[in-house]
């Protein structure tokens, strides 16, 4: 009799544990962000503005793609799309090109995207990999243009034509 | 006592099992119910009568060929006579119209005269502007309007779609329109024909509205629930009821009264939901509030234009335009800075259905300027003298803007903008604004001091439109939760779940204390006086 009670305890214990190990499925992404974010820092725009307006030691990524970004991004981020980011943190030549120093575990890092979805699996990402003082930006990009509407740098050059001269707009 | 528990089984089980299953009938019939949308006053597109009524193409006086537009609306009127009346007395013909403000009086308002935060005025830069008035020759003060072959039938009945007016030819249709085709081809006006001056409003797609654009000519359900083209394909008018050219519906960006409204009501009654809680709402909050969880659903809206910033040419001295990363606008020379936005989450407001206008007249008295303003608070429970409906909190898209005006008048300026040639003083041509300023406000016979300088403002649009599905609403605690709801912003109500009162809170924690402290002494009590104890005197036994 013992001896089945015991076999009982070690199924139910072993039915525990797979079904603890089996790694959760989300519905959608929107629901996995959710989750993620949770666990995760974030900074309102007017606090970063303040950072930058200090001069305070932050590495700031914008993990948008580079068609994104070079239109339109905030003055001293560098592009690290969100494809690449984790195998550029430790990039030296990158940084390098970048004309930075490649980022430390401790040091602060704020990641940002247009919207603040894709910034808050960076953000978890680079936390996963060791950075221990990651925030991602609240509201993105567009938050930040809607309250800082001319706070922007541009790399038009980059785009392969910059400026048009066609006639737009107009009522 | 065995027969009597089954005389007892025998009656009460199958009243029982009967009460039961009818529980679960009234159940079935009530989320059967809330299933079903209750509508009064709208006709199902599978019961809509599409047959065309009249073939336009079989009148003779319509197989000529026409010389101009003109003689287009004069063959129009030929038939439909006294049609014309009607339209010269609607606002999309006069492009005003006499609106009470509180403390203003009766004011004659309309996109002829009043000032907005987009593309300023049409003062001054008719010729342009009138690219979207339904009549012909409008591009100045001189356009007369009462004469009837002035009126542009085509433009909302074109069944076509070939039909396009020129850009900067006050009204007149391209030079390559067929005029007869078209005129054969004329039917009620589709989403097309509203689309082209309602989508387009502001120099470009979805640029004023937020919730009217393209994207809604061919949409899903999920873009909007009404218009959706697999699902109800409703074109405006169904909506937007007409009788004799007067189209119901208003916009509180030129209009200030509660009156000539569209309302949800009209089809979907005051008791929609089959849900008592749910239906109480609709007392203090428009259904658009939780049924227009996001605009913009399908292109981006503007949201900021700074007109501060216009005039910086390129090396070569030629006005240029800069695209953000979505591919809109977001410098132009010729009109600034511009900030855009998708999938937008509404500002909420309470609102009574009255708005004030800031009248170029009028002195500026605070920064940033309401060009318009909704009127509405949560005292304004319907008894108040200004309107007998409540206020109801309503989902409202806020153009914010920075545009010039005069700083020693303290009002509003209207420049002029556009001109077919150089040197006339036009800012788009010359960009020069003090001149610009000066030939506007000339134009209009309106003081200006002769300096001039940028100040911001802001514009409301309450949204209508890209109703989403109903899994898609609003859900309870999308405001009725303590940090980051929807209504967080609206801080003159209780609301439950959002709000707490710290009398409340610390009368409770003093309850949940007592409680604990008084089963304390009762076991302090009980331990003391443990030889006594009933539960002592059980476990010795």
């Amino acid at each position: 009799m013992n001896r089945l009670i015991n076999l009982i305890w070690i199924m139910s214990l072993m039915l525990i544990i797979v079904s603890c190990s089996k790694e959760k499925q989300y519905a959608t992404a929107d629901e996995w962000v959710a989750e993620t974010q949770l666990g995760l820092e974030k900074i309102k725009v007017e606090d970063l503005k303040k950072k930058i307006d200090d001069f305070e030691m932050i590495y700031l990524l914008d993990v948008r793609e580079p068609n994104e970004h070079y239109p339109g991004f905030i003055p001293g981020s560098i592009n690290t799309p969100g494809g690449v980011l984790i195998f550029k943190m430790q990039n030296d030549d990158f940084w390098e090109s970048e004309m930075a120093y490649t980022p430390q575990k401790e040091d602060k890092i704020i990641v940002y995207c247009k919207k603040g979805k894709r910034s808050v699996m960076a953000a978890d990402a680079l936390k996963k990999l060791g950075y221990k003082n990651v925030k991602y930006l609240d509201g993105g990009f567009k938050k930040w243009e809607l309250t800082y509407p001319l706070e922007y740098d541009e790399k038009l050059d980059q785009m392969g034509g910059g400026s048009s001269h066609e006639e737009v707009g107009g009522c | 006592m065995k027969k009597l528990v089954i005389f007892f089984l025998a009656i009460f089980l199958p009243l029982f099992v009967i009460t039961l299953l009818a529980d679960q009938e009234e159940e079935e019939e009530a989320d059967q119910k809330k299933q079903e949308i209750k509508l009064v006053n709208y006709i199902r597109k599978a019961n809509r009568n599409t047959r065309e009524i009249v073939d336009h193409s079989k009148f003779e006086v319509l197989k000529g060929h026409f010389e101009n537009a003109h003689k287009v609306t004069e063959a129009c009127l030929g038939c439909h006579t006294e049609r014309h009346i009607e339209i010269m007395e609607s606002p999309h013909w006069k492009w005003e119209r006499n609106e009470v403000i509180e403390g203003k009086g009766v004011i004659t308002l309309g996109k002829k005269n009043t000032l907005n935060n987009f593309c300023i005025g049409i003062s001054g830069s008719e010729a342009t502007c009138t690219r979207c008035h339904i009549g012909y020759g409008w591009k100045d003060k001189s356009f007369d309007f009462n004469e009837p072959t002035n009126i542009d039938c085509l433009v909302c009945h074109d069944q076509t779609g070939t039909y396009e007016k020129e850009k900067g030819a006050a009204g007149y249709p391209k030079e390559n329109v067929n005029l007869n085709y078209v005129a054969k081809n004329v039917g009620s006006p589709g989403r097309e024909n509203c689309g082209v001056c309602h989508f387009w409003g502001g120099g470009g797609n979805n640029v004023k509205h937020g919730d009217l654009e393209k994207a809604m000519i061919d949409c899903s359900r999920e873009i909007d629930v009404h218009m959706a083209t697999e699902g109800e394909d409703m074109s405006c008018i169904e909506c937007h009821r007409t009788e004799n050219h007067n189209i119901t519906g208003k916009l509180y960006a030129l209009s200030s009264e509660n009156k000539n409204r569209v309302t949800c009501e009209q089809c979907h009654t005051e008791k929609p939901h089959g849900d008592d809680i749910l239906d109480d709402h609709i007392c203090r909050v428009a259904c658009q509030t939780c049924h227009i969880p996001y605009y913009a659903k399908a292109n981006a809206t503007k949201m900021i234009w700074d007109w501060s910033t216009a005039g910086k040419l390129d090396g070569d001295g030629h006005p240029k335009h800069e695209n953000d990363a979505d591919g809109n606008h977001k410098y132009m020379s010729i009109k600034g800075t511009f900030i855009w936005d998708d999938h937008v989450v509404p500002e909420y407001y309470w609102f009574n259905g009255l708005a004030d206008h800031q009248l170029i007249d009028e002195k500026i008295e605070s920064i940033p300027v309401q060009m318009n303003s909704l009127d509405g608070k949560y005292m304004d429970k319907g008894l108040c003298r200004k309107t007998s409906t409540p206020s109801k909190i309503w989902p409202v898209k806020v153009h914010r803007g920075k545009q010039i005006w005069d700083p020693v008048n303290k009002t509003l300026v209207q420049p002029k903008l556009w001109d077919k040639e150089e040197g006339q003083g036009t800012y788009w041509n010359d960009f020069d604004w003090g001149l610009a300023a000066e030939k506007g406000m000339d134009y209009l016979e309106l003081p200006y001091s002769g300096e001039y300088d940028f100040v911001e403002t802001e514009m409301y649009w309450p949204l209508n439109h890209q109703v989403a599905p109903k899994e898609q609403s609003l859900k309870c605690n999308d405001c009725h939760t303590r940090h980051n709801g929807r209504l967080e912003s609206l801080g003159d109500f209780y609301l439950p779940g959002r709000d707490h009162k710290a009398g409340v809170e610390i009368f409770g924690i003093f309850l949940i204390a007592a409680s604990i402290i008084g089963v304390m002494i009762h076991t302090v009590c009980r331990i003391i006086s443990g030889k006594k104890c009933k539960l002592n005197n059980y476990t010795k036994n």
